[in-house]
């Protein structure tokens, strides 16, 4: 087989290669220089999501006009039109392949305008929670409580329940605290109220709020709702559950555990039980 | 120690302590050669216990064994329950609040790059003033007022904060709840008395912003204008925002 390749490796095309080599460096490097300096010099107060997509912006803007500028030098322009034109059975067919990034891409639009989170917001899609980390074309990145990066197609968010825990600047806790039936339910509302009164970390107001939910099988069951500022949901948490055990046990207030009362009959009577004694064989 | 003893400058010499009785509480500064341990307990008196300065925070700050202990007001807005209080159409309404003074340590001098600590007098409750999905966080005040600004009892290390709000609408006002920007506010020594400037708020209706000014008072601040702290925040933007809040019930279905 006599292969030549001196009509494909010819000076012309090695320069046409040096140039386009030498754009694209030069390229990416004053569109990554523009990024920087827009970067910096975006207003403090904005937001995180604002300065990503202003930068974002400026970014992709570069590489489009990157594009062009390369187009233009390696005078591929004229070809173009007959390039795209031929490409229309191969654009189908790629269209069809990519139209799941397509759709993640367009999803990720949608998400940012929505605005239903930005970036630093707690979120929590099904049963995955975390810090949204970035917002990117085709996905968004949340780094989850353990320290996990967790990746997630836009598609897939956008036709998700998501819940944007740190949205509004406070939250209620609720506690499902149970009791027994014998317990004095003013008594135990109160010592409740003292304690929510007796944590610095639950707001005054709006104020917490005591439900007596139904009778359970074993206990009454109330719930205890405790308003607080976001970022202390775990010091709440915890120093509430723990206040509200201390609590009980110095008033006498039983926390039921699970269980099942059997009567014979008469509910005083005890419930008959013979004993065998098994006899040995001699 | 009274609080005309702690509060102002004390010199320690490197390897001593002084302690301080702030209430119920008691704060421990020792001299190093060129830092400061402090160490605060609370629940305690300076007979109960000797300090255990291993826990102490410790703050390097050179040469000058001067300390200064200066009062000064809380660092979040107070909100004031007056769901007692009403105040009727084109009325002036004078009252009076007791509001807990904050202890800041400074070293060398009382500037604000040299404080190194604040000590609350009490700890607050955190409340939350406004609606849920919009307001600011702050401390509850309660719902104590006094009418007579002679006869306020007052602790050494709570501040009398006036309050005058005129009513020019033509509703009556039932005050609810009310934001008192500490953070705007001045002390005062008026007499034995720490005093804040004056309140001064001229309410016009439920939607429409109050116009508040904090401001000095001869009557209330002493004719001799005797500065103990200056405000925290001495830009008056703060002031164009809501004073009152009206209490809707979250839980109720319209």
């Amino acid at each position: 087989m006599n292969l030549d390749l001196s009509k494909y490796i010819s000076n012309p095309i090695i320069e046409k290669i040096v140039i386009a080599l030498i754009i694209l460096i030069v390229g990416f490097i004053v569109i990554h220089a523009l990024t920087f300096i827009v970067k910096k010099f975006l207003p403090q107060k904005w937001s995180r999501q604002r300065k990503m997509i202003v930068t974002r912006f400026v970014e992709y803007s570069g590489y489009i006009f990157l594009f062009f500028i390369l187009i233009s030098a390696l005078n591929l322009s004229d070809k173009l039109t007959t390039i795209f034109g031929a490409a229309g059975v191969i654009g189908i067919i790629i269209g069809f392949a990519s139209q799941t990034s397509i759709g993640n891409i367009i999803s990720g639009f949608f998400l940012v305008s929505e605005k239903s989170f930005e970036l630093g917001d707690v979120i929590k899609i099904g049963d995955k929670s975390g810090v949204v980390y970035s917002i990117d074309l085709l996905s968004i990145k949340i780094k989850t409580f353990d320290n996990l990066l967790l990746r997630i197609p836009n598609q897939t968010v956008i036709s998700s329940e998501v819940t944007n825990v740190t949205r509004f600047p406070i939250r209620r806790l609720d506690f499902n605290v149970s009791v027994a039936y014998k317990e004095d339910l003013r008594k135990v509302k109160t010592v409740l109220e003292q304690v929510a009164k007796n944590n610095p970390l639950s707001l005054d107001e709006p104020e917490p709020l005591i439900v007596f939910k139904d009778f359970g099988d074993s206990g009454i069951n109330i719930l205890l709702g405790i308003w607080f500022e976001k970022a202390n949901y775990l010091a709440v948490k915890n120093s509430i559950f723990q206040e509200i055990k201390e609590a009980f046990d110095s008033e006498g207030i039983e926390i039921p555990f699970p269980h099942v009362s059997l009567y014979a009959g008469e509910a005083t009577k005890p419930f008959p039980l013979v004993v065998r004694k098994e006899q040995k064989a001699n | 120690m009274s609080t005309n003893e702690i509060f102002g400058k004390h010199q320690i010499t490197p390897g001593n302590t002084k302690s301080f009785i702030l209430g119920d509480s008691t704060l421990w500064v020792k001299r190093e050669k060129e830092g400061w341990r402090l160490l605060y307990k609370e629940n305690l008196s300076e007979q109960d216990e000797q300090p255990d300065f291993s826990n102490a925070e410790y703050f390097q700050t050179g040469k000058s064994n001067s300390v200064v202990l200066a009062p000064a007001l809380p660092v979040k807005p107070m909100v004031f329950k007056g769901s007692q209080l009403k105040v009727s159409p084109k009325q002036k309404f004078t009252f009076f609040l007791k509001i807990p003074i904050t202890i800041q340590v400074y070293y060398s001098k009382n500037a604000g790059e040299n404080l190194l600590k604040e000590i609350p007098y009490r700890r607050l409750s955190d409340t939350w003033f406004g609606e849920p999905d919009n307001g600011e966080a702050a401390f509850a005040l309660g719902n104590e007022y006094f009418l007579n600004f002679e006869t306020v009892e007052i602790s050494p290390f709570e501040a009398i904060c006036p309050v005058s709000i005129f009513n020019n609408s033509l509703n009556t006002l039932e005050i609810q709840r009310q934001i008192i920007r500490v953070e705007h506010l001045t002390l005062y020594k008026n007499a034995n008395k720490i005093v804040t400037s004056l309140v001064q708020v001229e309410y016009k209706g439920q939607q429409i912003l109050s116009a508040a000014d904090y401001h000095y008072s001869k009557t209330y601040d002493g004719e001799k204008q005797d500065i103990l702290t200056k405000p925290r925040n001495t830009s008056s933007k703060n002031l164009l925002k809501i004073n009152f809040h009206f209490i809707k019930n979250m839980y109720k279905i319209d």
